[in-house]
């Protein structure tokens, strides 16, 4: 038996349904993760860095 | 408890970044701190050559907005008994300068040669400062840059040749792309990840996770595109056929857009906005989700550039879904960078980078907000192969892509040259023609595709349809084309004003570059704790046990910590998420039968027909033909029987188009006579005087290489297709040397040009008058082979 033949007789519908599953449980899993309130010192410190480097500028005309 | 080692700075590549050199202790850690110089001459290479190939990008595409109104200006411009202006015939009937081989130039020149460029300036810049290092190979950076310059010329001289794979934005030919893929990958990505591992800055900012997952999703989408079987030093078939090709071509198509001009632009913006607004980015935390949830969605989109066609309903369907939920990341991305400038916005009246940032994020999301709109089929249905398309790529190139990179030019210029920017004044200017030129651009097209849509789909009260002959429907939108030169013309214009603003900010550099020397201390271990857990549950099943366990370590968020801080684990990460929307849509598109029914009457296209079919892909007819007729009673009516799967099982590679400037040609074949399309290509404003198609003189007088004709059978032969015989030394010269000669004689007996049995022409009339003819024919009692009959020479229906 080949993999199509496996594949033709799953049908369709399962692909779709694991993909917004897998979808929503990641959706979820950043949404909890970085809505967790002992991640504030680590996110305020990391929303930071662009700035950590700048350099004065030069005046413009 | 458990210790994850974390990469530590244990040796150097690079002798600028003197991490073997401590230097002094650090305040805050007491660590020793480490020297090291930014690498700023490769960002300095990579700004002047965006801006080169901006402009080039910007002139060949007024090129191609002018080759669409010139031939009406040619033909309808009179003045005592002449033509004035028929001294532009070159831009309609030079083989160099045709529509189809200009459009992907430019195409190329503004996706790969102007934005990538300008990525890379972005990605070389802050990298380095967001990671404390200097990048970790020099030799890798100039590799990098001019291994890049060499592909974009490459593809400056193939792509007017007519060297092409004809998948549009994959076009360049097999050796080019294997450049790419070492390029890419082995320079850009490899530099890249190895400076992340060598920084010294613990945490990733999320601008180097957008880049990061864009080096190794264009990496993926490339690779896969791109296989194909080479016929030649510069030819290639893709190794997928028909809706299958399809699929995959538009799942690179749109994620070329995803994570070519949308991920690394977003890295740019979360980086360069806070630093422009001197405040930090609104929401770090927005910005999370923000980049977990575009690049696990934006992946599965692709199938909506299908809706109505070929493709299987399921596939399509899904890529609207996904499109849809791509409001909520591109929107929330987008808010959280216009909400970086609050408390700033006083800023915008005086600094034009400003300026161009805000009305740049204001383009991506008017443009993520009209992308999943488009992606709704009964939109699309109108939508599709109209110029509202055109409208919606150029909001999104010219407003989100190119304002970004502006923006960023301009803040970058007085620190990478260390003297003040020339003018001000002039990048005011520069702002305000390319805001209102993009305005001027985009509001005509869209009035044009709605336009185009609704007249290809209107009926009168009989029935029939309200405009039959395509071309009225051509000649309505000139106008708007009109609108577009001179929308293009300003965008052009202000990005001229930025190269001389460029060079002049240059000219007043110092003698030296001063390269001040960063110290930072190098990255410790990272101690990672990892808690020993206990089941909470009372009395429950072992499994419940194990599941409590199970959710305490993700809820703790220990592991989250590690990965996010280890470049390989979150590579990999981004990896899964974007392979996990690849695999559940195209593995069941490849594995299940029922997606391609077949038809038995589908043969293999004959010799002198994949010749002529070679030739059309060269030329570029794909940028404005179609080859699928949706079932939707108005195609139908106007071209005929709708397109099945199982039509293109030996199409490789597809050639269904995204656009039709031009009728629709899946059922081309003998609705007219051999000697209409010689005369027609030759000069199509002979036959049609509204026609704004460009003329192909040269496939009358440039010969058929009927030796190359063997090698490209074989090719095909061995992705599958069924050549039988004709794979045999000398038998498909000789087949197609016959089936030429039918045809040439046919031409010259209607009173047409003679001689033509050896040259191009004939060959590519012989594929025309093949298209969409199978279907109608009885199945083959034998294996199939292919149809050798000049069929075309005797079934033509007359419709001259």
């Amino acid at each position: 038996m080949r993999l199509s033949d496996i594949m033709s007789q799953l049908g369709l519908a399962a692909f779709p349904i694991i993909g917004m599953l897998l979808f929503l449980s990641v959706f979820v899993g950043v949404l909890f993760r970085v809505t967790r309130r002992h991640r504030k010192a680590e996110l305020d410190y990391t929303v930071l860095l662009p700035l950590a480097d700048e350099v004065l500028p030069l005046e413009n005309r | 408890m458990s210790v994850l080692q974390r990469s530590n700075i244990d040796n150097v590549a690079n002798p600028n970044d003197t991490a073997s050199i401590p230097h002094t202790a650090s305040p805050r850690t007491g660590a020793a701190l480490e020297s090291f110089v930014y690498d700023d001459d490769i960002v300095r290479k990579f700004l002047t050559v965006t801006v080169i190939w901006g402009i080039v990008a910007f002139l060949a595409g007024i090129l191609i907005a002018l080759q669409l109104v010139i031939p009406t200006v040619i033909t309808y411009t009179t003045a005592s008994g002449t033509r004035p202006f028929a001294f532009l015939e070159f831009l309609t009937n030079v083989q160099f300068l045709s529509f189809g081989r200009l459009r992907p130039l430019h195409t190329n020149a503004a996706i790969f040669a102007f934005a990538g460029n300008a990525i890379f300036a972005a990605i070389y810049y802050s990298t380095q400062r967001l990671c404390k290092a200097r990048m970790w190979s020099d030799t890798l950076s100039r590799l990098h840059f001019w291994g890049w310059q060499v592909i974009i010329v490459c593809a400056a001289l193939t792509l007017p040749l007519g060297y092409t794979q004809g998948k549009e934005y994959a076009e360049l030919e097999w050796p080019i792309d294997l450049l790419i893929a070492v390029v890419w990958l082995g320079f850009f990505g490899v530099n890249f990840f190895m400076t992340l591992k060598r920084r010294r800055e613990r945490h990733m900012y999320v601008a180097l996770w957008f880049y990061a997952a864009t080096i190794v999703t264009v990496t993926m989408l490339h690779v896969f595109n791109s296989l194909a079987i080479p016929a030649g030093w510069l030819k290639s078939y893709s190794v997928y056929a028909g809706v299958q090709d399809a699929m995959m071509q538009w799942w690179y198509g749109h994620n070329a857009v995803a994570f070519f001009l949308t991920t690394p632009f977003l890295g740019l913006m979360y980086y360069f906005m806070p630093k422009a607004a001197e405040r930090p980015v609104f929401s770090y935390r927005l910005s999370i989700i923000h980049f977990w949830s575009l690049i696990f969605i934006y992946i599965w989109a692709g199938p909506h550039h299908l809706h109505y066609t070929a493709l299987p309903a399921w596939a399509s369907t899904l890529g609207m879904l996904f499109s849809v939920m791509l409001w909520m990341p591109s929107w929330g991305g987008g808010i959280n960078g216009l909400l970086t400038l609050r408390g700033a916005w006083h800023k915008l009246t005086d600094d034009p980078v400003l300026k161009f940032f805000v009305v740049g994020v204001t383009f991506y999301m008017m443009s993520t907000f009209e992308g999943p709109m488009l992606a709704v089929k009964t939109v699309n249905m109108l939508s599709h192969y109209t110029d509202w398309t055109i409208a919606h790529v150029h909001g999104g190139a010219l407003g989100w892509n190119g304002f970004l990179a502006f923006g960023m030019i301009y803040w970058l210029l007085p620190r990478l040259f260390q003297a003040p920017l020339h003018s001000k004044k002039l990048a005011e200017w520069h702002f305000w023609l390319g805001t209102l030129g993009i305005l001027l651009y985009v509001i005509p097209i869209y009035c044009a595709g709605i336009t185009q849509g609704l007249m290809w789909r209107a009926f009168d009260a009989s029935g029939a349809l309200k405009y039959p002959d395509f071309v009225e429907t051509v000649t309505q939108l000139i106008p708007f084309y009109w609108f577009r030169v001179a929308g293009g013309l300003m965008y052009l214009i202000g990005a001229l004003f930025m190269g001389y603003n460029f060079i002049r900010t240059w000219m007043a550099r110092p003698a030296v570059y001063d390269a001040p020397v960063q110290t930072a201390p190098a990255m410790a271990p990272l101690h990672v704790s990892r808690p020993v857990f206990r089941s909470r549950l009372d009395s429950n099943t072992e499994l419940g046990h194990k599941g409590d366990v199970f959710l305490q370590h993700v809820f703790h968020g220990w592991w989250h910590r590690a990965w996010e801080g280890t470049p390989y684990k979150f590579i990999a990460w981004s990896i899964v998420a974007v392979a996990a929307g690849s695999l559940l849509e195209i593995i069941p598109m490849f594995a299940i039968r029922s997606n391609v029914p077949s038809i038995a009457s589908v043969q293999p296209y004959t010799p002198l027909e994949l010749c002529g079919r070679d030739i059309y892909i060269a030329e570029g007819c794909y940028n404005c033909h179609s080859q699928m007729i949706r079932p939707i009673w108005s195609e139908t009516k106007r071209y005929g029987d709708y397109s099945k799967p199982g039509e293109f099982v030996y199409d490789h590679p597809f050639q269904w188009g995204s656009r039709r400037i031009g009728p629709d040609l899946a059922r081309e074949g003998g609705q007219r006579s051999n000697l209409w399309h010689a005369l027609h290509l030759q000069d199509p404003r002979q036959s049609i005087q509204q026609s704004i198609m460009p003329a192909y003189p040269h496939l009358l007088t440039t010969s058929i290489d009927f030796d190359e004709i063997q090698t490209r059978i074989r090719a095909q032969a061995m992705i599958g297709v069924p050549y039988g015989e004709a794979v045999r030394d000398g038998v498909s010269q000789s087949l197609a040397r016959a089936q030429a000669k039918v045809i040439a004689d046919d031409i010259a007996k209607g009173d047409g040009p003679k001689g033509l049995e050896d040259k191009q022409i004939v060959a590519l009339i012989a594929y025309l008058q093949r298209l969409g003819t199978d279907i109608s024919k009885p199945p083959p009692t034998a294996a199939p082979q292919p149809a050798m009959a000049p069929a075309n020479a005797t079934q033509n229906t007359g419709r001259n």
